[in-house]
């Protein structure tokens, strides 16, 4: 090693090669001391300075595919996106329950009217046809065989229905009144009095079954629609 | 002598007048009937039940003391007090539970007096339950419905078997259905066939599509509107015959469609 030494005042750098080398030092005992403090630290300072140079260096600026927010950010991604598709997914399919729900309910309700609808329709019929002169049967009474058939049909129905449940409240009272003619009809024999012929036909009258009926029927069938 | 007394009849304004001659004169207890039935139809119930009553107290072994309970429970039930009308439905079925045309009319009538008290009656829901077990399936059906009516789920078994009685089907479907339950097919094919339905609503974006089994083709008809199933009539299809129809074509197969100014439907075979 070739240092050129300037024992009064020797520079920074060589000060600092001397610090490494002291068998070069002057033989000035003052300036030997002097060195040896600063030999001390600078021996100090490469065993502990490497942990301080972060905080002494000044803070990069981040790069973006560095950044600390990236991976945050990416994630969050990853776990919203999913959600967000399975939350739109879930919009529709509830969007498309609730349409079919509702579809449903339009479809149960139509087929309730029309039931309704065909039972005042037929009851309507019957009580026209009860109107009719018929056949003889047993000497003058009326041979209602036919009606008493379509009667306790009609009977049935008017159970099923009034299990069912009605579409409103006028309809639920003709069908009682329809269901307490049919009764009376129903247990009656087929060869029917004249007489007793007559007081149906009367208490249909007075109810006005027939044309309620058919009122009704029509009412209930444009539901349909 | 009081006996007579309170068999008399009562007056009334449409009493028929006592036939003259060659016939028989009727007797008290008929007169009292006779007349219980005029003031029914002229919708005097409470009076009607009173003469019924009258008549029950004095001839209760009578040659139509069946008759009398069965119009005295009927009268009551038209006059809406549900809960004497099922009693009196119970007095007449515990005297005449064989009777050939009255006891089944009074059983599906108490029912509904029932099905209409219960939550309100005591007795209604337990006698609905019971009537469950009835060995007549039209009774367990109409049950069935009565129970279905307030959302007792315990109807389903009863109502399924509902299925299998044309005039019951299509209520016990539709109370299935209201229930949550999937209504079983009556008919077994070899093969399970469904009607694919898809529903095209103006009004709403998305297709609805409802699969419907074979054997309930006939429900079709309540996702169709009046102009709907005019169209399709005039396509010659008509409701009674598609499960054969049905029946004969590939799966894939499109059925129909149809169309009215809300919605367009097109149904095809699964």
């Amino acid at each position: 090693m070739n240092i050129e030494t300037h024992p009064a005042q020797p520079s920074e750098m060589e000060g600092i090669q001397l610090l490494e080398h002291p068998e070069l030092w002057p033989e000035d005992p003052a300036v030997q001391a002097e060195l040896a403090a600063l030999l001390e630290i600078h021996l100090a300072l490469i065993a502990h300075g490497q942990s301080l140079v972060p905080s002494l260096t000044k803070e990069p600026q981040p790069r973006w595919h560095q950044a600390p927010w990236l991976p945050l950010a990416a994630a969050i991604l990853l776990a919203v996106l999913p959600s967000m598709y399975a939350l739109r997914h879930m919009r529709m399919l509830q969007a498309q329950s609730k349409d079919q729900a509702r579809i449903e309910l339009v479809a149960r309700s139509r087929a309730q009217e029309r039931l309704w609808s065909a039972f005042f329709q037929q009851s309507s019929s019957l009580l026209k046809d009860f109107q009719r002169t018929p056949a003889n049967c047993r000497r003058d009474r009326e041979d209602r065989t036919n009606e008493l058939f379509i009667a306790q049909t009609l009977l049935r129905a008017s159970h099923q229905l009034a299990a069912q449940g009605s579409p409103s409240t006028e309809a639920e009272a003709l069908r009682a009144d329809l269901h307490g003619w049919l009764m009376e009809f129903s247990l009656e024999d087929g060869c029917l009095a004249p007489e007793r012929a007559e007081e149906l036909r009367q208490l249909a009258a007075h109810r006005d079954l027939e044309d309620a009926s058919l009122r009704l029927s029509r009412l209930l069938n444009q539901g349909g629609d | 002598m009081l006996d007579l007394f309170l068999l008399l009849p009562l007056d009334s304004p449409k009493r028929p007048s006592p036939p003259p001659a060659l016939v028989a004169p009727l007797h008290p207890e008929e007169v009292l009937l006779r007349e219980a039935r005029n003031l029914r139809h002229q919708q005097r119930w409470f009076e009607a039940a009173a003469l019924y009553r009258r008549y029950l107290a004095h001839q209760a072994n009578g040659a139509q003391a069946a008759e009398a309970r069965f119009w005295l429970a009927a009268t009551l039930e038209q006059d809406q007090r549900w809960d004497e009308a099922s009693e009196a439905y119970s007095n007449f079925l515990d005297h005449h539970a064989g009777h050939p045309t009255l006891a089944q009319e009074a059983t599906l009538n108490r029912l509904r007096c029932w099905g209409i008290r219960q939550g309100q009656y005591p007795g209604a829901t337990p006698g609905l339950l019971a009537a469950l077990d009835d060995p007549r399936l039209e009774v367990r059906v109409a049950a069935g419905l009565q129970l279905a009516k307030v959302g007792d789920r315990r109807a389903v078994p009863a109502l399924q078997m509902g299925m299998t009685l044309p005039a019951y089907a299509d209520a016990s479907s539709l109370q299935l259905i209201a229930l949550g339950a999937k209504p079983a097919s009556p008919e077994r094919h070899p093969s399970p066939r469904f009607l694919v339905i898809r529903i095209e609503e103006r009004a709403a974006k998305d297709t609805v599509t409802i699969r419907l089994s074979l054997a309930l083709a006939r429900a079709l008809g309540n996702y169709l509107s009046n102009e709907q199933m005019k169209q399709m009539r005039a396509k010659g299809w008509d409701l009674e015959h598609l499960t054969e129809k049905a029946q004969e074509l590939p799966k894939g197969s499109p059925l129909l469609t149809v169309e009215d100014g809300e919605s367009r439907i097109s149904v095809s075979v699964e």
